[in-house]
């Protein structure tokens, strides 16, 4: 995610998610809050999904769950 | 942007017999958090920008801030011994590209025990701009009570200096001043929020409307039943805040900052600073009276706020759930410990067992609070019982 951001056209993207190598860390200083934005307003599971094997066992399982639930 | 590209930062201070430092150089980043033990010295680092800030500003200067603090033997190190005098220096860097300002000042008293100035510096990029003592200092020893920094008819070539000085602003938010104004009347920018409504209620209407708009969008989060902000002018002309709840009556309920919790008071005023553009913004314990879930993200408010103002903010606090933040770089936190001979100051990113702690998984949080533990802290709970 991180390697994704730091190849964004947009300054403040790169910003708050690429950290400073200075930092010592893996994250940049909003990273957290950023995800969190994208996942709450604009992430598509269901199509992303599509492109993510992974991601579309992972919704199947959640599914399961809750209808056993 | 061009207001982000035009602000001024600290980048290093170096302190010689300054409180608890007998002597110290820190290098600091645009956000820094300052850790350690009670009485270790998080005030008296935040206290050196306070007092450039006191020199330069209208109804500050040398003398008066020298005074402000008790004079210069309560200044003054108790660990100092052969040299006694008390020096500062500081370098602020432009955003980019032009040179950087360099301010040095030396004090001492003298057996009147007045406050005198040893030494007066400013360089810009490799030119300097004063030198004291001078000649005329020679000549009038009198001038000695007053910095160059603070007097306008000789400060025309580094007046840039002089103003990000007096633009630092120091905020500790006392909820119960918020409330009650009047114990502080007649203290503009008091840090300690006396006149918070009163800086709310200066502030352009259309700004001011826009901006408790996005403290409400933020307060969300914590206060969910919050509806509306509003400032409200009450018979007497006094401004208040007031919220309007969710409630179970259909219309909700306005309630006056009186009745807002601290929390919520504390969490406006960080808000509302936040928004502001301007000079360093030093916070003292900005965590108090927030529950857990926010603080943790604090860290990640002030990043984007900066990206936007390019404020430099600088903080104390003693909060494990605001360390906990993974995107707080090792060199934006500065590990205060007292020692025999005044307290030391490192960069987080000097200790190679927090690397390495970091790299096994652990937080910022559980690698640094321990070092900043009080020696024997169980001994408090036999508080009553001698």
């Amino acid at each position: 995610m991180v390697n994704l951001a730091r190849a964004s056209r947009r300054r403040d993207i790169r910003e708050d998610l690429v950290p400073r190598p200075e930092g010592g860390r893996q994250v940049g200083p909003a990273y957290s809050s950023r995800l969190i934005e994208f996942v709450s307003g604009r992430w598509r599971p269901e199509i992303a999904a599509r492109r993510a094997e992974s991601l579309r066992r992972a919704i199947a399982c959640l599914k399961r769950l809750t209808r056993a639930a | 942007m061009n207001e982000r590209n035009g602000t001024l930062r600290f980048s290093s201070v170096g302190l010689r017999n300054w409180k608890n430092f007998a002597t110290c150089e820190v290098v600091m980043a645009n956000r820094v958090f300052l850790v350690g033990p009670n009485a270790s010295g998080k005030s008296n680092l935040l206290d050196v920008f306070r007092f450039l800030r006191d020199l330069a500003s209208p109804g500050g200067g040398f003398k008066e801030a020298v005074r402000r603090r008790g004079g210069v033997s309560a200044i003054r190190c108790l660990a100092a011994k052969r040299y006694p005098n008390i020096e500062l220096r500081v370098v602020v860097d432009p955003a980019e590209g032009s040179p950087s300002w360099e301010y040095e000042l030396g004090f001492n008293q003298d057996p009147q025990r007045r406050a005198r100035i040893i030494k007066e510096r400013v360089v810009r990029g490799d030119r300097t701009l004063l030198e004291r003592p001078n000649d005329d200092d020679a000549q009038d020893p009198d001038r000695l009570t007053q910095t160059h920094l603070e007097q306008v008819n000789v400060n025309r070539s580094f007046r840039e200096l002089a103003s990000f000085f007096e633009s630092i602003r120091y905020l500790h938010i006392v909820p119960q001043l918020v409330r009650e104004p009047d114990r502080s009347v007649g203290r503009p920018n008091d840090p300690f929020g006396g006149d918070f409504l009163e800086q709310i209620a200066k502030t352009q209407e259309r700004t001011r409307i826009a901006r408790l708009n996005r403290i409400r969008e933020a307060l969300r989060v914590a206060v969910p039943q919050l509806n509306e902000i509003e400032l409200w002018r009450d018979d007497r002309g006094t401004p208040h805040l007031r919220g309007k709840y969710e409630h179970w009556r259909p219309q909700g309920a306005w309630q006056t900052e009186e009745q807002f919790s601290d929390g919520t008071l504390r969490l406006m005023g960080l808000l509302w600073v936040a928004m502001e553009s301007g000079g360093p913004l030093l916070l003292e314990e900005p965590e108090l009276s927030l529950h857990s879930e926010i603080v943790r993200f604090l860290p990640q408010m002030f990043a984007r706020v900066q990206r936007r103002t390019g404020r430099q903010i600088i903080l104390s606090t003693h909060s494990p759930d605001l360390l906990r933040d993974e995107g707080i770089g090792l060199d934006e936190v500065l590990l205060l410990r007292p020692g025999r001979e005044g307290t030391e100051v490192n960069p987080a990113s000097s200790f190679q067992d927090i690397r390495d702690l970091l790299q096994g998984g652990m937080t910022l949080a559980e690698a640094v609070i321990p070092k900043t533990r009080p020696e024997r802290a169980e001994q408090l709970t036999l508080f009553a019982d001698s």
